[in-house]
């Protein structure tokens, strides 16, 4: 132990006045933890744009039918859909034209229904009721990656089985949400409506396709029918089984690639390699599970695209939700690509027909936008920051007048410039300490209060670089009372009282 | 020991420039007791501060050992203030907020001394000063003689050649004032070199050499018996 005495006088000295260097604590405190969540805040809206943006799906060109993104809330019926364009795996050929496109894949999101044991009427009210909730449930648990689409997708499921009932459009969802167990009469009507799916519209009556293995344990889940080159796109592979092939979608196979939550999920035991599961009127084969990807893949289905299959029952419009999405290798080949594309569709199929767009763009204008606040956020923690060290400075120059006999009696002593000037900083230091370890723990509660919204905290070390940095600039500030100190002559603790 | 040449204290105030020493010549032998004697605001605590190399002269030499000290860099003026002087304050200037020994120690510590040293030779000297039963205590709790005695002590800590004392007794009691006085008057015994301001004609008796001053300056060492008398007259 080797403190020095006039150490313990500073000490001793802050502590004599408690309440002033308790307000220099906190204003310490409160500036560095500013400048340090405010830094820890640029940090992140960088990095998660940086991240955000090295995703594939912002390597992407998406070429939609314009009906299915521009008028998604309206009912399909009242839509007119003599234009529509069918989208098919032959307008994937349109890769062939960039070489900067790396993969083209067509992906068309629906919902795959299970049936879960409850056959008959009404146990397919029932479960079309609880298919319902689960849906809702399944949207909130998993984040999609365009959340727009979400009403448009579901819409979409339920278009195909209103094609030909479209008044009834109305009240059929009303129904729905009012009374989930109505009577029998109108259940009748209901069910009968929610039965037309396309694939049963020559049947007169219904029943699910059932397997000889045990039954999913839950209703359904968001599925994507997609083309092969999904996968490599994404750059997907299995853990368990294979992945489906072109010739196995053209064939029409009723196969299933799951995600590994989606996996887990479906059956009661968590195995889902090579079972199957009834949906409607088809039995899927599980034919493989994906690598956990920590993103929304992980809960979704992935069957072969139906579009390329001729026998399989489609008609005009069907594939209005179906999306080609053409991926290029380098994001700055984006503009180039989609121009290519945009070329080749318009004489395809004439001008304003499809839509072609770049989420790339979108999700730039966002993260730049998010940029932009962060660095607001962070001037003011700066300025924050400067006015704190303003007044700090102030306090502690003041204090070093009001100690210019205790500094005069030091020298008599034998305290020279240099050890008056040490002295004063290791004062600061004292507060700064204090002052930053508040200060660390105001940023990591503002880290925590973000991370409570389901994001992550703020980069711990952008956290402690602020301190770091605030606390430098403090020392600093701290310098010109030290030195002013120091400069106090020796005599004067012959004359102060 | 100490030798001054015509040394010169202006102090500007503003407008106003204020001559505290004006033409100064004085030598100082190794081992002198001297008294500085004079009525007040003639200079006296002025000079002392400069014999202690807390102010530096406006103009003049100030030759300490035969070296000229007023050029030296703060950190070595600072340095023989520390190992070479000691100061004894007429209103103690003890820091309030340290105990009798840190107060002690304080002036080792920028002398480099261990603090297992600084604080056997604090305990030591402040023994010697009577005060074994006071070490822990602040300067609050002391008496105006417990107090000048443990900066009596802290004055001795570095072991210096030379004690400054400005008006040592001037605040306390008549006998507590000699008591310090006999303090003092046993360094000068064991070697120590002492200039002491005093206002005591008594105290001064004591001393082998009592230097007068009148504003600013220091009197003719023949007027300085007759202004024994005439001080004593007046008073
Ligand atoms: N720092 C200073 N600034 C301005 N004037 C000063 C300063 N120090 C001393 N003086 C002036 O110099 C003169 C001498 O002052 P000094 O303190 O040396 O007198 P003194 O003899 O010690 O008096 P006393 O017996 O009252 O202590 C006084 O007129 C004083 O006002
Ligand atoms: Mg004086």
């Amino acid at each position: 132990m080797n403190i020095k005495e006039d150490f313990i006088l500073s000490v001793r000295s802050l502590l004599a006045s408690p309440l002033e260097s308790m307000l220099l604590v906190l204003g310490l405190a409160l500036s560095i933890g500013a400048t340090a969540s405010g830094l820890g805040m640029f940090a992140k809206a960088n990095d998660a744009a940086k991240q955000l943006l090295q995703q594939v799906e912002y390597r992407e060109i998406l070429v939609s039918s314009k009906q299915s993104s521009s008028e998604m809330n309206v009912p399909i019926t009242l839509q007119s859909t003599d234009e529509t364009v069918t989208l098919s795996v032959i307008d994937l050929e349109a890769a062939l034209l960039s070489p900067n496109i790396e993969f083209a894949y067509l992906s068309d999101r629906t919902r795959l229904r299970f049936n879960t044991g409850n056959a008959g009427f009404g146990g397919f009210r029932r479960g079309a009721g609880d298919n319902n909730n689960a849906a809702d449930n399944n949207n909130r648990n998993t984040p999609n990656p365009n959340p727009d689409e979400t009403q448009s997708n579901r819409q979409s499921t339920f278009s195909l089985n209103e094609t030909n009932t479209g008044s009834e459009h109305g009240q059929r969802n009303s129904d729905r949400q009012t009374a989930p167990e109505n009577t029998q009469g109108t259940q009748n009507e209901n069910a009968q409506n929610e039965n037309e799916s396309p694939n049963q519209r020559f049947r007169a009556d219904f029943e699910f396709a059932t397997t000889d293995g045990p039954a999913p344990i839950i209703d359904s889940l968001p599925a994507y029918e997609v083309t092969p080159e999904f996968f490599s796109a994404m750059n997907l592979s299995v853990q368990k089984g294979g992945l489906f092939t072109r010739q196995e979608m053209q064939q029409g196979a009723k196969v299933l690639v799951l995600g590994s939550k989606a996996a887990a999920s479906l059956f009661e035991d968590g195995v889902a390699l090579n079972r199957e599961v009834a949906s409607f009127d088809n039995i899927f084969s599980i034919v493989g599970v994906l690598h956990e990807t920590n993103t929304p893949i992980d809960y979704n289905a992935y069957r072969p695209s139906q579009v390329a299959t001729q026998n399989a029952f489609r008609f005009a419009g069907f594939g209005w939700g179906a999306k080609l999405q053409f991926t290029v290798h380098d994001a700055v080949d984006l503009t180039q690509a989609q121009a290519q594309l945009t070329q080749y569709f318009n004489t395809q199929y004439g001008e304003n027909v499809l839509n072609i767009q770049v989420p790339r763009e979108a999700a730039k204008a966002a993260s730049n936008r998010s940029e932009k606040i962060a660095i607001i956020t962070l001037v003011l923690a700066l300025s924050g920051l400067l006015i704190a060290n303003v007044n700090v400075s102030n306090i502690l120059y003041s204090r070093a007048l009001r100690r210019r006999k205790q500094v005069g009696i030091l020298k008599a002593l034998g305290a020279s410039k240099n050890n008056i000037f040490i002295m004063f900083l290791k004062e600061s230091a004292v507060l700064l300490v204090f002052g930053g370890l508040i200060g660390v723990f105001i940023a990591l509660g503002f880290s925590s209060l973000i991370a409570l919204e389901g994001q992550s905290g703020l980069p711990l070390y952008a956290v402690l670089l602020g301190v770091l940095m605030s606390c430098l600039i403090t020392l600093v500030f701290t310098l010109i009372p030290a030195i002013q100190a120091s400069k106090t002559a020796p005599a004067i603790a012959m004359r102060v009282e | 020991m100490i030798r001054l040449e015509n040394i010169e204290q202006k102090y500007d105030l503003g407008e106003q420039e204020v001559v505290a020493l004006n033409n100064i010549s004085l030598e100082i032998k190794e081992g002198e007791f001297v008294a500085i004697m004079g009525p007040s605001g003639s200079g006296k605590s002025t000079l002392l501060n400069l014999l202690g190399i807390l102010d530096n002269p406006s103009a003049g030499k100030f030759y300490l050992e035969g070296h000229d000290i007023t050029s030296l860099p703060d950190k070595e003026q600072a340095r023989i203030r520390n190992k070479h002087f000691g100061f004894i304050f007429q209103s103690f200037n003890l820091f309030s907020e340290l105990s009798a020994m840190e107060n002690v120690m304080l002036p080792m510590s920028y002398a480099g001394v261990s603090f297992s040293d600084r604080k056997s030779r604090a305990k030591e000297l402040l023994t010697q000063m009577g005060l074994s039963h006071r070490l822990n205590h602040l300067p609050t709790m002391m008496s105006g003689g417990e107090q000048q005695r443990v900066a009596i002590a802290r004055a001795l800590s570095n072991k210096p050649s030379l004690i400054l004392a400005d008006e040592p007794t001037g605040n306390l009691p008549t006998a507590k004032g000699q008591e310090i006085l006999d303090i003092l008057k046993g360094l000068h015994k064991q070697g120590t070199t002492i200039v002491m301001v005093t206002h005591n004609d008594e105290q001064a008796q004591m001393a082998d050499r009592v230097i007068y001053m009148q504003d600013g300056s220091i009197q003719d060492s023949s007027k300085q018996d007759n202004k024994v008398l005439e001080s004593q007259r007046g008073e």
